[in-house]
């Protein structure tokens, strides 16, 4: 238990904890997280067998409060990412669910108004821009009351975020070093109940990085809609186990192409995505290349592709997959799911 | 033994008894010449007693018990089968439901008579019966109401809803609650796991001045008594 409050690693402060409630949930495919604290914000990392890194960066512009002051022996104890800068970073693991349950206790920190919800007839009405202010319905059939407030804080990402005003948890998030928990102290308003959460934190090995050959040749594409992917996921038939992404370039009788093909037991797919500035803002691709990823990588980053805004594919001579979700504008606040090609016999 | 009564609120009753239904299969109706009690004893799983006192005006009208037993009548029934006669008495156009204690093929019945009005206009009478088990009054007397030491400190709750959702959270953490409040008005939730010790607190809740026993004088009540697993002063 911190008892100082100067002993504080990192102090983190939000008046709405849904932006950074979505992050975390677009990650959320494997109990526990790694959250890396640098001065620049938080890393969410989680990963699946070595194969998949998934990165949710949340930067400290997206806290209305953000003071990282590290200890030197914290951060020699902790492993350092390779591909960072040299500041001194911080490592610890985390469960995630128990982290997205204690920021919902209040019902009011889950971002089911966000218009890349599950729901797919709600997100494209929400896409088009009318405001779905039916209140938002809890599993048990519990209607909450919404309160209508002035907008507050950073209107870019509320706008982005949300069609309709209600009340927030704010969050003010503590972690006192190694070995300590992380705690949540949430509160919607200033009458209303305080939560205290200690969530223990978990000592393990740093994050595994997957390096993205950054060469010439890469295909890389812009969608310029991240629902024009994941829609088209969404229709792969249930028993494809594989999916193949090809980088066709353009030749004298037909544009550069973006195929994804997937074989199922009941036929196979085969989705182009043409390089038209309707669809991909941009295409890069030099040479012809075929590689072969599993369904269930790509599946996990669907939740992150459905809220965000627009999708950066792009594939590494090696066949290292990155692909990157562009959740905001303009805020740096993005998550990258990198994963690995299977290996073709 | 004798029981007629007109139901005038079916809507209140299957309220109360969608509450017990969720708790217990079988419940026990206790009428008095002045009082409906619905009890939920031991027997149940999980060990909640609903103990409610319900006044005979706020459901009944034109109400006739007789007995040997001080005119009071106890009977042990299925919460599911009262749960659907009350439904449709609850549906029912016209407040005009006649509930009666009665025999039908040598069964003891709760008979309900419930007039509905079809799309035409038209009256049809239902009747829907409810099998029961008449309690002798030697075991009625060995029910007894779980008994309370006088309570250290009387909370209002926080709104129920809001309570509600918090707990509904809490529950996916742990399977064991805590439950806290002081005479100041802070009233707290908590759980403790070896993942993650979260609590909820609030403060400024009403403390209410009651005296022993005057809630149960009142009427129109439903009292719960829920088992603690502890004091919680070890943890």
């Amino acid at each position: 238990m911190p008892q100082n409050k100067n002993a504080n690693v990192l102090v983190a402060a939000v008046h709405d904890v849904r932006p950074f409630v979505t992050l975390l949930r677009a990650v959320n495919f494997n109990a526990t997280a790694a959250i890396v604290i640098s001065s620049a914000g938080l890393t969410i990392a989680v990963e699946d067998a070595k194969m998949l890194v998934a990165k949710a960066y949340a930067p400290c512009e997206m806290f209305d409060e953000y003071d990282y002051s590290p200890r030197n022996e914290d951060a020699l104890s902790a492993e350092e990412p390779d591909d960072n800068d040299e500041e001194p970073s911080l490592i610890f693991h985390i469960h995630l669910d128990t982290v997205l349950e204690c920021l919902n206790i209040f019902g009011t920190g889950s971002a089911t108004l966000l218009y890349g919800n599950n729901d797919n007839k709600r997100r494209k009405k929400q896409w088009a821009g009318l405001s779905d202010d039916s209140n938002e319905e809890q599993p048990n059939g519990v209607r909450k009351e919404k309160k209508v407030a002035p907008p507050k804080g950073n209107t870019t990402l509320d706008q982005f975020f949300f069609s309709g005003e209600g009340k927030k948890t704010g969050m003010r998030m503590t972690y006192a070093g190694q070995g300590h928990p992380l705690v949540l102290i949430l509160g919607e308003d200033a009458a209303g109940p305080i939560t205290t959460c200690e969530i223990e934190t978990i000592e393990e090995d740093g994050v595994t990085e997957l390096a993205f050959d950054d060469s010439l040749n890469s295909p890389s594409s812009w969608i310029k809609q991240s629902s024009w992917l994941s829609d088209s996921l969404l229709e792969l038939d249930p028993s494809c186990e594989k999916l193949t992404f090809l980088g066709i370039p353009a030749t004298e009788k037909s544009k550069a192409t973006l195929r994804i093909t997937a074989e199922g037991t009941f036929g196979s797919t085969q989705m182009d995505y043409p390089y038209d500035r309707d669809v991909l803002e941009t295409f890069e691709c030099a040479q012809f290349v075929k590689f072969t990823y599993r369904v269930a990588h790509i599946a996990s980053a669907l939740k992150a592709m459905q809220t965000s805004l627009k999708t950066s594919l792009r594939i590494d001579p090696d066949g290292l997959l990155s692909l990157q979700f562009m959740m905001a504008t303009g805020l740096g606040i993005f998550i990258e799911f990198r994963c690995l090609p299977l290996v073709e016999e | 033994m004798r029981f007629r009564a007109l139901l005038q609120d079916a809507t209140t009753l299957y309220r109360i008894i969608q509450t017990v239904e969720r708790l217990s299969k079988t419940c026990i109706l206790r009428l008095s010449p002045t009082h409906l009690r619905i009890i939920c004893d031991k027997a149940n799983e999980g060990g909640i007693q609903v103990w409610s006192l319900v006044k005979r005006e706020t459901l009944f009208e034109d109400y006739r018990i007789e007995s040997n037993a001080n005119d009071e009548i106890t009977l042990k029934l299925s919460t599911d089968a009262l749960a659907q006669a009350l439904k449709s008495a609850s549906l029912s156009s016209s407040p005009e439901t006649i509930v009666k204690l009665a025999k039908k093929n040598n069964h003891a019945v709760l008979s309900f008579g419930i007039i509905i009005k079809t799309r035409q206009n038209k009256e049809l009478a239902v009747t829907q019966d409810v099998g029961i088990e008449v309690l002798r009054p030697q075991d009625v007397e060995k029910m007894k109401e779980p008994m309370c030491p006088e309570p250290d400190v009387h909370i209002f709750l926080p709104p129920l809803p809001k309570l509600r959702t918090v707990t509904e959270h809490l529950r996916q953490l742990s399977d064991v609650m805590g439950i806290s409040a002081n005479g100041n008005g802070h009233f707290k939730l908590f759980i403790e796991t070896d993942t993650a010790k979260v609590d909820t607190e609030w403060s400024k809740c009403e403390n209410p001045k009651i005296e022993i026993g005057e809630t149960s004088e009142a009427g129109d009540v439903l009292t719960f008594y829920i088992p603690a697993m502890g004091d919680g002063t070890d943890g």
